[in-house]
Parts: C-alpha cells; sequence; structure tokens
C-alpha cells in the first residue's frame, strides 16, 4: 500500500537533514506504527508521504500510484489527519464537514450517514452548529478526524490522531482503526503513546535522526528479549549511547 | 529589560522580523550577505517612495504662488495626517488585543495594565513610522521652500515623533469603548463590524464636509475656512500646523502645548483604556463562546460543486471576521459613498437649472466615451482596492494542508478563490449602478456599460494578484490582522493595481491626445484588458497545480 523508496530531505539548503534514504513497505491490511523521538523525522516523512512536501530525491508509491508522477491517484487513496487540528476558525462545524465532503465530492447520502456516525461517536452533536473559534483543542481534534474520515479511503494517514482527544474517544477511536484494518485497509500513524503502538500495531519502525533504525512485528523488534517497546525504543535512540 | 520593554520588542520584533535578520546577520557570510541584501532592498525602497513623495510635494508648494495659501496647503496636510492616524487607529487598536500571543501573556506573571500599555507602545510606534514615512517628505519639502530653521527642523522631529500620538490615543479610546460595548454581546463581531463600518463613514463625510464647508474647495483653502473647522474639531492637529508654520513665539508655544498635550495624552491613554483593558481582558476569552449558537434545527447537508463551496467557505470568513470584512470590503462600501458624496456636493452648489443641464450632459452622445472613461476609470480605482481577494491563498494559514493533500483541489480552490476576488471587486463596481442611475439620472444602460468597463478593467489586476498570492503565499501569521492588513502581498498588489490602472489611464489619454477617437481609444482599451486577462487566465490555470504544490514547503 505504502512504498517509500530512499526518500530524502533536507532543509535550509542541505544544512539539516530531515529525513535521510529511508525506505519503508506498507502492506495492505496493516495497522502500522510509526515513532520516533522528537524532531526525528515523523512529520517530515508523512508530509512527504501525503504529498505536502516534495522528497529532494527518493521514491513515494501509495496504492501502486507514484506521489511524483500521479500526485491525483495517491490522494484518493488516502486521507489525511495532521498533528495540529487547524481548520477554518469561522466556519461551524458542520460547515466545515460539508466543505470537506464537497471537496471530496461525497453525495448527500454518504456525507449524511458518515457525519452521523462520527460526530455521533466523537460526541460532537452538541456543537456542531457553533464556530469552530469556540471549540477546545480536543473538539478540533475530533472534527478534524470526522473530516477525514468522511471519504473512507483504503489508508488512513495520521500524525499523532489521540492527542487532545479524551479517554473515552481515544478508546472508540482504536476500536475504528482496527476495524478499518480488519476490512482490508490500512492504517499508518505516528505516536509518541509506545503503550498503544505495542498494543495496536501490526508492524512498527523506529525512525530516528531520519533513518529507520527498526523496523517490524512487536515480536521482530524484540528478537527473543523479553523487553517493552519503551525499552527498546530507548536502547534505540539512546544518542549518547550510540555516539 | 523589564516586562514593558520585553513585551514591546517582541510585538515589534515577530512583527518585523527583527530576528530573523539577526539571525542572519550572526550566520556565515552568505547569510550575512543576504542580511545587508535585505537591508539595501528595504533602503532603496523606502528611499525611492520618499524621493518621489518628496518631488511631489514640492511640485505642489511651489506651485501656490502666495506664501499664505502655502501655509493653508501644508497645514491641511500635517491635520489630514492626524485625521488619518486617528480613523485607521481604531482598527489597529482593535487589532492589537486580538493577537495569538494575547491568552500567552494573560497567563504569565505580568501585570495586565503592563501587557496593556507594551501592546499599545508597539502599535504606537507602528503608527508613528508609518507617519513619518508618508509626511516627513511634505515637512521637508515645505521646509526648503518656505524656510529651514532651527526651530522648524525641531518642530519636524517632535511632530513626526509625537504626531500620532493624541489621534491614536483617541482611537483607543473609541476602541475601547466600542470594545466595552460589544465585550457582552453574544453579536460582539457583528457590533464591531458594523460599528467599524459607520465609523469609517462617519470619518469620511466629515472629511468630506469638512472641505467642502459649505464653500468650494479653493474658497475653503483661501478663507482658511478648512482650518477653522479643524481648529474647532480638533486643536492639537491646528497646534501643530502652527509649530510647523509659525515663527517665533507663538510658534514655539503651540509645539510645546502640543508636546505636553501628546505625552499627557499616552500617560492618561494607559491609565483609563489600560483599566478598561483590565477588565475586558477577562471577558476576552469569552469571544468564541459569544458565537456558540442556541442548539436548533440542524442544516441539512446538501453536496454542491467545488468551485461553490470554495467560493462559500470565502464569504463566510470575510462576513464573520470583523477584521476580513472591515479590510477586504471597503471598496464596496467606500466605492458608492465616493460618488455619493461627490454628487451631492456638487450639487448643493449648483442652482436646479444648472443640475438639470449637467443631467442634461450624460445624456449626450458624444460625452457617453468620457463618462464610460472617467466613472469607469473612478469606479475601476475602487474595485481594485480589494486586499481580500488579493491575500486569498495567504489567508489560508495553516489550514493549507488541506488543499494539499485533498485529491485533485488545487484547481477548484484556484477557480473558487479567484471567484470570490471578483465578486469583491463586482460588488464595489456594481453598487456604484444605483447611485448613477437615482442621483445622477444616468440612462440604466450607460451604468451597467461603465460597471462592466470597470470590471473588465480591474479583471488583469485581480488575475495577477491571484497568482502572486499563490506564488508566495504569507502562510504564517499570529492574527488576521497580520494575515491580510500587513500582508505584502496585499500592499504590492494594491500599489501596482493603482499603476496599472495609472498606465491605462495614460495610454486612453494619449491616445486621444494623438486624434485617435474617444470610442476608439476606450475599445482598444478594453480589448486590451481582454486580451491580457485571457492570457493571465490560462496562465494561472496551467501553474496553479505546480504553484500549489510548493505550498507546502513555504
Amino acid at each position: 500500500m505504502i512504498v517509500l523508496d530512499q526518500v530524502s530531505k533536507t532543509y535550509a539548503k542541505g544544512a539539516i537533514k530531515a529525513v535521510d534514504g529511508l525506505s519503508l513497505h506498507v502492506k495492505r491490511g496493516e495497522l502500522f506504527g510509526f515513532i520516533g523521538p522528537n524532531g526525528a523525522g515523523k512529520t517530515t516523512t508523512i508530509k512527504m508521504l501525503t504529498g505536502i512536501l516534495a522528497p529532494d530525491s527518493g521514491r513515494v508509491q501509495i496504492n501502486g500510484h507514484d506521489m511524483a508522477q500521479d500526485p491525483l491517484s495517491c490522494k484518493r487513496s488516502f486521507c489525511f489527519v495532521p498533528d495540529t487540528p487547524n481548520v477554518y476558525d469561522r466556519l461551524t462545524g458542520r460547515e466545515y464537514l460539508d466543505f470537506v465532503s464537497d471537496m471530496y465530492e461525497l453525495d448527500d447520502k454518504t456525507r449524511q450517514q458518515a457525519v452521523e456516525k462520527y460526530v455521533a461517536m466523537f460526541g460532537l452533536e452538541d456543537v456542531l452548529q457553533d464556530q469552530i473559534r469556540s471549540y477546545s483543542h480536543g473538539m478540533r481534534q475530533k472534527l478534524s478526524l470526522t473530516g477525514a474520515l468522511l471519504p473512507n479511503p483504503p489508508l488512513w494517514i495520521m500524525d499523532e490522531p489521540l492527542v487532545g482527544l479524551d479517554p473515552r474517544s481515544q478508546h472508540l477511536l482504536k476500536q475504528e482503526m482496527r476495524a478499518h484494518c480488519e476490512r482490508g485497509n490500512t492504517i499508518f500513524f505516528s505516536t509518541h503513546v509506545l503503550d498503544m503502538a505495542e498494543r495496536l500495531c501490526d508492524r512498527i519502525a523506529i525512525i530516528d535522526r531520519g533513518r529507520i533504525v527498526a523496523a517490524g512485528t512487536l515480536e521482530e523488534l524484540q528478537s527473543g528479549r523479553d523487553e517493552t517497546l519503551e525499552n527498546l525504543f530507548l536502547a534505540l535512540t539512546d544518542r549518547e549511547a550510540l555516539a | 529589560m523589564n516586562h514593558f520593554w520585553t513585551i514591546t520588542a517582541v510585538t515589534l520584533s515577530s512583527a518585523y522580523g527583527t530576528s530573523r535578520l539577526k539571525s542572519l546577520w550572526r550566520g556565515g557570510g552568505k547569510q550575512k550577505l543576504k542580511a545587508v541584501l535585505a537591508v539595501l532592498g528595504v533602503m532603496l525602497l523606502l528611499g525611492g517612495l520618499e524621493g518621489s513623495l518628496g518631488m511631489m510635494f514640492y511640485g505642489l508648494f511651489n506651485s501656490v504662488p502666495m506664501p499664505a495659501l502655502r501655509q493653508t496647503l501644508f497645514s491641511a496636510i500635517v491635520m489630514a495626517g492626524m485625521l488619518m492616524v486617528f480613523v485607521f487607529g481604531i482598527f489597529y487598536a482593535l487589532g492589537m488585543l486580538y493577537t495569538r500571543d494575547m491568552e500567552l501573556l494573560l497567563s504569565m506573571p505580568v501585570k495586565k495594565k503592563t501587557i496593556y500599555a507594551a501592546k499599545l507602545t508597539a502599535t504606537l510606534i507602528t503608527e508613528t513610522a508609518v507617519f513619518a514615512l508618508f509626511l516627513l517628505p511634505a515637512y521637508v519639502a515645505y521646509g526648503v521652500i518656505a524656510r529651514f530653521t532651527v526651530q522648524y527642523a525641531l518642530s519636524v522631529l517632535l511632530i513626526l515623533a509625537l504626531g500620532p500620538c493624541i489621534p491614536f490615543m483617541l482611537s483607543n479610546l473609541i476602541a475601547s469603548l466600542l470594545m466595552s460595548i460589544a465585550a457582552f454581546s453574544r453579536h460582539r463581531e457583528r457590533i464591531l463590524t458594523i460599528g467599524g463600518f459607520l465609523l469609517m463613514i462617519v470619518y469620511f463625510v466629515s472629511v468630506q464636509l469638512i472641505s467642502g464647508g459649505g464653500e468650494n474647495q479653493l474658497g475653503a483653502l483661501l478663507t482658511g475656512g478648512w482650518i477653522k473647522t479643524v481648529t474647532g474639531l480638533f486643536p492639537p492637529a491646528y497646534w501643530a500646523a502652527s509649530a510647523l508654520t509659525a515663527a517665533g513665539y507663538k510658534g514655539m508655544m503651540h509645539l510645546m502645548l502640543f508636546v505636553f498635550t501628546a505625552v499627557a495624552a499616552y500617560v492618561l491613554c494607559i491609565v483609563f483604556t489600560g483599566a478598561a483593558f483590565n477588565r475586558m481582558a477577562a471577558h476576552m476569552g469569552d469571544v468564541p463562546k459569544a458565537t456558540r449558537k442556541k442548539a436548533g434545527r440542524a442544516v441539512p447537508m446538501r453536496q454542491r460543486r467545488r468551485v461553490q463551496a470554495v467560493f462559500i467557505k470565502e464569504w463566510k470568513t470575510v462576513l464573520r471576521s470583523p477584521v476580513y470584512a472591515m479590510n477586504g470590503l471597503v471598496s464596496v462600501v467606500f466605492a458608492p459613498l465616493l460618488f455619493i458624496m461627490f454628487g451631492v456636493m456638487t450639487m448643493s452648489e449648483l442652482d436646479a437649472d444648472m443640475i438639470a443641464e449637467m443631467i442634461d450632459l450624460l445624456n449626450i452622445g458624444t460625452m457617453v466615451p468620457y463618462i464610460i472613461l472617467l466613472a469607469g476609470g473612478i469606479s475601476a480605482l475602487m474595485g481594485s482596492i480589494n486586499t481580500a481577494g488579493m491575500t486569498v491563498y495567504s489567508r489560508e494559514g495553516e489550514s493549507v494542508y488541506l488543499l494539499l493533500t485533498l485529491p485533485g483541489a488545487a484547481q477548484a480552490y484556484c477557480m473558487g478563490k479567484l471567484l470570490f476576488s471578483l465578486s469583491v471587486t463586482a460588488a464595489a463596481v456594481l453598487a456604484c449602478v444605483p447611485v448613477f442611475v437615482l442621483l445622477y439620472k444616468m440612462p440604466v444602460l450607460l451604468a451597467l456599460g461603465i460597471a462592466a468597463f470597470a470590471l473588465l478593467v480591474d479583471l488583469p489586476g485581480m488575475l495577477l494578484f491571484t497568482l502572486l498570492d499563490m506564488a508566495y503565499p504569507r502562510l504564517h501569521w499570529d492574527s488576521e490582522q497580520a494575515a491580510i492588513k500587513k500582508n505584502l502581498n496585499a500592499v504590492i498588489s494594491m500599489f501596482a493595481g493603482f499603476a496599472l490602472l495609472g498606465l491605462l489611464g495614460f495610454g486612453t489619454g494619449y491616445m486621444i491626445y494623438l486624434g485617435v477617437s474617444e470610442w476608439a481609444a476606450l475599445g482598444a482599451v478594453a480589448l486590451l484588458c481582454a486580451v491580457v486577462s485571457i492570457a493571465l487566465f490560462f496562465a494561472l490555470r496551467a501553474l496553479t497545480d505546480k504553484l500549489t504544490a510548493r505550498m507546502g514547503s513555504r
């Protein structure tokens, strides 16, 4: 479903190497966790994956389509939840969802059903007529998630989707993510909640300083040792020890 | 550094990017060169502007033979500058309290009055810089022609430094009054928008009445009627003008009076409006809640075309934000108002027979092309003041990720935004049509022809400026004020728009001067604008995907 082949990205005219020759392959039906310390290159990788940023070198493929050659087909295959829920402040929640549905060209029935489902799931019924400016961070995140999930594409790309959500919404979202993958779809998400990654993900990749330092199932990462993901993560990303 | 200076410095630094300049300066050779080039570029730009303004004012003062009349003209410029600070200061005063850092600052262990004083001072410094930028050339030009004494130089320095103080403090008083009324209302935004527009209209009408004052413009200048009226309404402006134009004791006394009043106004404003801010600050967080509607019947969701969805989103965003509405839709209110005021004031000086004769003139066939050129030109000029349209991409801000990840949205966004942009200009231009028909008794077809011509003339500019904002969107801003008013794209586009219209006007006049018939000149301008617009439209379509894709790395 996702192929990242030797993808690199630098900032400040090459002075800062954010992603360095990163290669990844995420299969259809997988729930794939992407973890790493702050500034490791997670968000840059996700931005390249979603076509927001163009890589300096390497290839990004989604659902068999090349992002550089055929961005439209790629973008039709996924939805994206950004790390900060920047949504149009001056629209009401309902207007925002209508806008996103229009942009995805969803018909009346489909959008109505999808909105009803997610609005009920996240408990947004009472605030949907309010301007988004009045929403708390968590409510914005729920709205951003609802907007992203409306078109129900086969691939969900999520940058720290649980941030700001209350425990109930976190639980429901995790269930929804699992169910999505069980229907043969794919999820690629970044998180700092290692516990969640450990319990939810089929496979995990750890990125540090723009490179993948480990990737595989939890068992593969543990390679026979009885260690938690947290310990593995700390060991693999301990910069002082590695230096 | 104490809290006051720290907040003032940070506010100014984040507004003008001086910290970026500093970090470039601290960098290597290339970075240093960049910083030097940036400073040189700004200096060149400002130098050019100051030089041209200076020459313009010099020419103006030089063309007036009588020293008394020249003195009146100069006084009028000094006063007009202060009046401008007063009116635009209201919007700055409203905007300065709604920046994104306000919540952070209010949460810090800093006194609210210190935060207010720092924000006020930072805004005042900006106002002073703008004031000085536009008025220094006039002061220098007058000094060169009239006299250049030590007293004059001292007066110039003090009045440039303190000039905006009194009008801006008055603006603050009005703004805090407006905010106090609106603070506890559910319709705060609406009150601010309508109140802001009403204040602008009152200012505009007052200036027209003052400058007319029941006499004609020249008469008002010759008799000093203008000065007398302003003196009555706003004495500090008179003191400033007198300090600059009167020599010796009288000038010095007025200078001292002005300086004392300016300092007193600053202190009093900080005490009184600062106290009002203390009370309001607790309610500023309520603003979003005030927008909440009572639970009611849910609006059914309905599918729209993508372009239509973007177009509607743009209008909703602009109409719901006082800052966007007051800055972006200013031409829709002022274009018809300008023609109304001109018509009313001209007609008030004519008797019924002369008015009838004038209206008859409008219906003579040979006058029609001139009327279209003149009225169309003015309508186009007003229609081109469209900052909402010139910042359609910049105003997306951080939400731009949506445009970048939605499949195939770039073209729909572009067309929706372009349509919005054109609709603002069209609204300004079409709002003049009823004025032409009802006040000037023009035939409906002629009024519509004027509007069509104005729209056609504005079209290339709108396409070009949409392209500019798409290529270089200013996506990182901390307030709506910064997104639209302090946006460099809007400033460049506005001046470039005026220059384009000036060129077209000059070209048309030159064609007629060369003997080309009026209709042919009109047709040539219309054809040129149509051809350029078509070319720009296709260029915009062709570049949309590429330029949109680049936004991710901005």
